[in-house]
């Protein structure tokens, strides 16, 4: 199977690189898709877990190679576009989000869950603080931040299964030869 | 050759982490210009917006599609005894409006003769609304009101903005400014139009305001969304509810309202039908009026675009003898 893999990364290189950047994208855009979707949830769907910005959380602080700043910048412009919430509203808190791994990154790699869990944490607690922050300074008046509180809290709990899942993905992705090339860029 | 990328990368690393940092403080500053210029103008990125949902509407639709068909498998599940009571109570609930509707329409034919005897003619806006109603009711478009059904597609409208999105766009002839319509009353009306989905601000929202009549009070209002939400006494479900505009109104109307009076649209605005049900004043204190709106929002699926060519209230006014008398050929 190694060997297999080897010569498709000879031939197809460039193409598996890509896989690897788009598959992620694509579990993102389908997650995005179903949060925005009615659900038929109704109210109910304020508290479900923000699971599309878990998983953007997850590659930022497991693989942050494959996302680069104006992809981040996408993302959260996208996000903004879909769920018709002010234009910049996500941007912010992505980007904010992403400088902050980045700057945790040091502590984590390498480390257990735990520590993993913990900086998704303080991610998440960041993504929704800001938006709620910079919401409430759109709208000129404190916006009720029970649901911001709620859905935090939701997106926390889950992370776990969103973990579990990217995780499964990413050693199917980055299984064989590749995965020293790309311990390199992220050391970088 | 490993050895000379990792040198290579140790001398470029502080560099590139610099720009990173310059380049995520940039992203930043414009991100906070676009929310400025949003403020500014609401109708900042709507196309690149619109192009998004464009997008994604293949996606949403199957999604929502799905959860619909769910939906309707586990309504199937309810019990004989359920669906007797329900039907019984249908039943009567059509015995009634038959009964009304009879009444509406002596009631109007009795109301033409005596405008024939007036020196004056002109179409009224409750004219205008029962035609409209009965367009509702019987499935056809009347005179220049098209309508058209959509199904709602991506519902967020329960954090930072109260808009839906629904499964028709340009190709299918919405336009900016349509009215949406459910069986229930006003849901809202199109503010961003896409080629194959468009997004519907809804009444709730902040930024929505309507023209409204207070039946029973006969006062003219405007109402306006909030983001504050009641709760349900019965059900103990939370809703959104709508403001009643102080800023419109004189101290002593205030006075005027009661609790359970029904809150209309008066068509002023000329972009919704005249007569539509928005809801009832829930609660009045001292310093405002709360409608609670008949449309549930937490369960909108199936809606209706209306295509309204808008009455001329002032036209009517003129007409009513304000200005000039026409002959009773002119119409």
């Amino acid at each position: 199977m190694q060997a297999v893999l080897l010569i498709l990364d000879i031939l197809l290189g460039g193409v598996l690189r890509r896989i690897r950047i788009l598959v992620p994208m694509l579990v993102f855009l389908v997650l995005l898709a179903l949060d925005a979707s009615s659900l038929g949830l109704g109210r109910g769907i304020a508290f479900l877990p923000d699971l599309a910005f878990a998983t953007a959380l997850f590659w930022f602080i497991r693989h942050p190679s494959i996302i680069p700043i104006p992809l981040v910048f996408i993302i959260g412009f996208w996000t903004d576009a879909l769920n018709g919430t002010p234009m910049g509203l996500s941007i912010i808190a992505y980007l904010t989000v992403f400088y902050l791994i980045g700057s945790l990154r040091a502590d984590v790699e390498g480390t257990g869950f735990m520590v993993h869990w913990g900086a998704a944490v303080t991610g998440i607690a960041t993504y929704f603080g800001v938006q709620w922050a910079f919401n409430s300074a759109y709208e000129l008046q404190v916006s009720p931040p029970f649901q911001d509180m709620i859905r935090a809290a939701m997106t926390a709990l889950t992370y776990p299964l969103v973990y579990l899942f990217n995780s499964v993905l990413r050693s199917f992705l980055w299984r064989g030869t590749l995965q020293s090339e790309d311990r390199y860029i992220d050391s970088t | 050759m490993a050895r000379r990328r990792r040198n290579i990368s140790v001398a470029v690393s502080p560099l590139m982490a610099w720009l990173q940092r310059f380049a995520v403080f940039l992203l930043i500053i414009v991100a906070v210009g676009m929310l400025v210029w949003n403020r500014m103008d609401a109708r900042f990125g709507s196309n690149a917006r619109m192009l998004v949902a464009d997008v994604m509407s293949p996606l949403l639709n199957i999604f929502s599609q799905s959860s619909a068909s769910v939906s309707q498998v586990t309504e199937r599940f309810r019990t004989y005894e359920e669906l007797a009571v329900e039907n019984k109570r249908l039943k009567d609930r059509i015995r009634i409006l038959n009964a009304k509707a009879q009444t509406l329409d002596e009631l109007l034919a009795e109301n033409d003769r005596l405008r024939m005897m007036l020196p004056i003619r002109y179409k009224t806006a409750a004219a205008e609304q029962w035609n409209w109603t009965r367009s509702l009711e019987t499935g056809r478009d009347i005179g220049e009101t098209k309508r058209m059904m959509a199904f709602v597609v991506a519902d967020h409208s329960r954090r930072y903005s109260r808009s839906v999105l629904i499964n028709l766009g340009r190709n299918e002839s919405v336009r900016q400014g349509l009215a949406v319509v459910n069986d229930r009353g006003l849901v809202g009306r199109v503010r961003e139009v896409g080629a194959n989905a468009a997004r519907v601000l809804l009444i709730t929202d902040p930024n929505s305001q309507i023209p409204v009549i207070i039946e029973r009070a006969e006062l003219n209002a405007f109402v306006r969304g909030t983001r504050d939400s009641g709760f349900d006494m019965e059900t103990g479900l939370p809703f959104d509810y709508l403001r009643v505009e102080q800023d419109f109104m004189l101290p002593q109307d205030l006075e005027k309202i009661q609790e359970g009076d029904r809150v209309i649209t008066s068509g002023a605005d000329g972009v919704f039908p005249p007569g539509l049900l928005i809801g009832f004043i829930s609660e009045i204190t001292p310093a405002e009026a709360r409608i609670r709106p008949t449309v549930d929002f937490d369960q909108l699926s199936n809606v209706l675009v209306v295509d309204y060519p808008g009455v001329d209230i002032n036209s009517d006014l003129i007409a009513a003898g304000a200005v000039g008398l026409q002959g009773l050929d002119g119409n």
